[in-house]
């Protein structure tokens, strides 16, 4: 038989006795000790004498009538209750929709203004409505940071309870019009980004058209998918629902029966990306060619800009930006006096474009094909065949004829190959039809040069 | 009564979700079903039938206001006695002592034999005993002996460890026993 307990050691384990946690040892052990010492029974017993004369003297019954009207007066008491958090929330909730409308008009401002950010993005409304949907999610966003932060500040240094009554989320969900607008800011924001990385992000897909856009389609339509269980995890969200066992516990095979179109969406997003961040290293190499050479040239390693040049037309010739090469490697030989080879230099360079011209790659941009006329041009002015490049320089205008920033790049290779009259003409126009145009000041100044 | 027999024949869980639901009478009948326990431990706990009143309603306002969020419909009673029992402890925390004084003179006490000023004496010494105790040793020592609650439902109640309600428990029957030491004595004789 074990050693018998004394008081202080059933003491020290009263608390887990009466919690049911003890071992069956442990606990028959207590239970023995318990048996001899009226002291510890004391304890361990809760209806003792005292629960007796407490139960006779604390409580006592209200007046007679007291519960006649009691349900009534609670009733009108939560109806009171339940309209002024009504008007709380008015004012948390005017504030959040105050703070985001005016931070999405200011965006609007500022993007109408400067907003260079999406430029390259064609047709014109897509650009638009990419730029809407870019401020919404700006804009709403910060409001509702912005209301976070109000409600938190004001809430502050109230109980807990009442912080949780009156904080933001409790608001939100009580009030119609903050819910719907926290609900349709939510939506909005995820239509957004669905359009943002289906047309934006990756507005230049190095793909043919006719791969790109269904591509595009498919991949919006499969992000704004999860619209209706986006809009279940909000509102469940709001009013207290465990929406992280409802969404997010799921098994992977329930997730994949419930939402094939989601899945192949991210999968396909995963290939995109990866296809187009290597594309684009693939057309960029060129341009960092030419970087690092001027870099380079301008440090006086004038050996080593010629290698990397030499070295990047040999690896990168069939891609469009290589004209840029050839050039730059043409006027470092100028410069350090070799013109024979830069004639060459030259020579190979319009070779390279009529190269480019005759097989032409169905996902090349507008705008890199626009730079390629112009380097041409450039190539054939150095040559002194003034023809060709007011030929090229044509074409370029006809590629877009009323682009304010291709109009001047045009009218000073017309003026470079002495068709002055052409080039006024043109630099008449920009002043005329873009007077707004940084470029426009130029204009003016070239113009007058030509007189 | 004027409420239909369907509420009166549902269980908690049922009214609950009907309350959720927007139902006003199913709530109506919680109310009827919880009022009398309610009032009951907002009166021991504060021991005037004023404070009883506000806090037991408010209680029920919160109730009211908060029961979307209430997960297990069924866990109601155990739920509103939570609300309630922090209710108390912040109203004691925050208000001035109470003079029992006051609050006896609107006590009905025109029968007044021996018998019963001597059962007044009693259950007086008793309610200052009781009031002198911390709020949250009140309301361990209430839930335990009044309610007549397990020391983990009360752990579960103040959201604090087995351990802090047991030690509370403890000193405050060593002070209750201390003050009130000869009326359980006489207790035992009656």
């Amino acid at each position: 038989m074990s050693k018998e307990m004394d008081c202080s050691e059933v003491k020290s384990l009263m608390a887990r006795y009466l919690a049911g946690e003890l071992d069956e040892e442990t606990r028959r052990r207590v239970e023995e000790h318990l048996r001899d010492c009226p002291d510890c029974r004391q304890d361990a017993d809760p209806d003792d004498e005292l629960g007796r004369v407490l139960g006779e003297s604390v409580s006592d019954d209200p007046p007679g009538d007291y519960w006649d009207d009691y349900n009534d007066k609670l009733r009108s008491r939560v109806r009171g209750a339940v309209a002024m958090s009504w008007r709380m929330g008015c004012l948390p909730g005017g504030l959040l929709g105050l703070i985001g409308g005016g931070l999405i008009w200011g965006a609007i401002r500022v993007w109408l203004s400067f907003g260079h950010g999406l430029a390259g993005v064609q047709p014109d409304w897509l650009r638009s409505l990419l730029g809407i949907a870019l401020l919404v999610i700006v804009g709403g966003g910060l409001g509702i940071i912005g209301g976070l932060v109000i409600m938190r500040t004001t809430t502050r240094g109230l109980p807990e309870y009442e912080r949780d009554e009156t904080s933001l989320k409790h608001t939100i969900a009580r009030n119609p019009l903050c819910r719907w607008t926290f609900v349709s800011l939510f939506m909005l924001a995820h239509l957004g980004v669905s359009a943002f990385l289906a047309f934006g992000s990756m507005q230049r897909l190095f793909m043919p058209g006719w791969v790109a856009w269904p591509l595009r389609v498919l991949l919006f339509i499969g992000l704004a998918s999860i619209i209706p269980a986006y809009y279940r995890w909000i509102t469940g969200y709001l009013d207290g629902r465990d929406v992280h066992a409802e969404w997010v516990r799921k098994s992977i095979r329930e997730r994949l029966t419930a939402q094939p179109l989601s899945i192949i969406t991210a999968l396909l997003l995963l290939a995109t990306g990866i296809w187009q961040v290597g594309m684009s290293r693939h057309e960029r190499a060129p341009s960092e060619c030419t970087y690092r050479a001027e870099v380079l040239f301008s440090n006086g390693d004038t050996r080593s800009a010629v290698s990397i040049l030499k070295s990047g037309i040999r690896k990168y010739g069939d891609r469009i930006r290589i004209l840029d090469c050839y050039r730059q490697l043409g006027e470092i030989y100028e410069e350090t006096g070799h013109p024979a080879e830069a004639r060459d230099t030259y020579r190979a360079g319009i070779r390279a474009y009529e190269h480019l011209v005759a097989h032409p790659k169905p996902y090349d941009r507008k705008q890199d094909r626009l730079w390629m006329l112009g380097d041409a041009a450039d190539l054939y002015i150095e040559l002194g065949d003034n023809k060709s490049a007011f030929h090229v320089s044509t074409v370029r205008l006809q590629m877009d004829p009323d682009d304010a920033e291709n109009i001047y790049f045009v009218a000073s290779d017309y003026a470079r190959a002495g068709y002055k009259a052409e080039a006024k003409a043109l630099y008449t126009r920009m002043t005329r039809e873009f007077p707004n145009n940084p470029l426009a000041g130029f204009a003016k100044d070239d113009l007058k040069r030509l007189h | 009564m004027s409420e239909t027999g369907s509420e009166r024949q549902l269980n908690d869980g049922d009214l609950v979700r009907r309350t959720q639901r927007g139902s006003i009478e199913a709530f109506d009948e919680l109310v009827t079903r919880y009022r009398k326990g309610m009032y009951r431990l907002a009166f021991a706990m504060t021991q005037r039938h004023e404070s009883a009143d506000d806090l037991s309603q408010e209680a029920f306002v919160q109730a009211f206001r908060r029961i979307r969020q209430l997960k297990s419909p069924d866990s109601f009673a155990a739920w509103l006695r939570k609300i309630l029992v922090n209710l108390c402890i912040r109203y004691a925390s925050k208000a001035r002592p109470v003079s029992l004084e006051d609050d006896e003179a609107e006590m009905p006490t025109s029968e007044s034999t021996a018998a019963l000023a001597e059962k007044n004496l009693m259950r007086r010494n008793v309610r200052e005993a009781i009031l002198q105790l911390e709020p949250e040793a009140r309301a361990v020592v209430l839930l335990h002996y009044i309610e007549g609650l397990k020391q983990s439902e009360i752990a579960e109640v103040l959201g604090c460890p087995i351990g802090t309600v047991w030690s509370r428990l403890n000193s405050a029957r060593a002070k209750l026993r201390e003050r009130l030491g000869d009326l359980m004595g006489q207790g035992g004789d009656v």
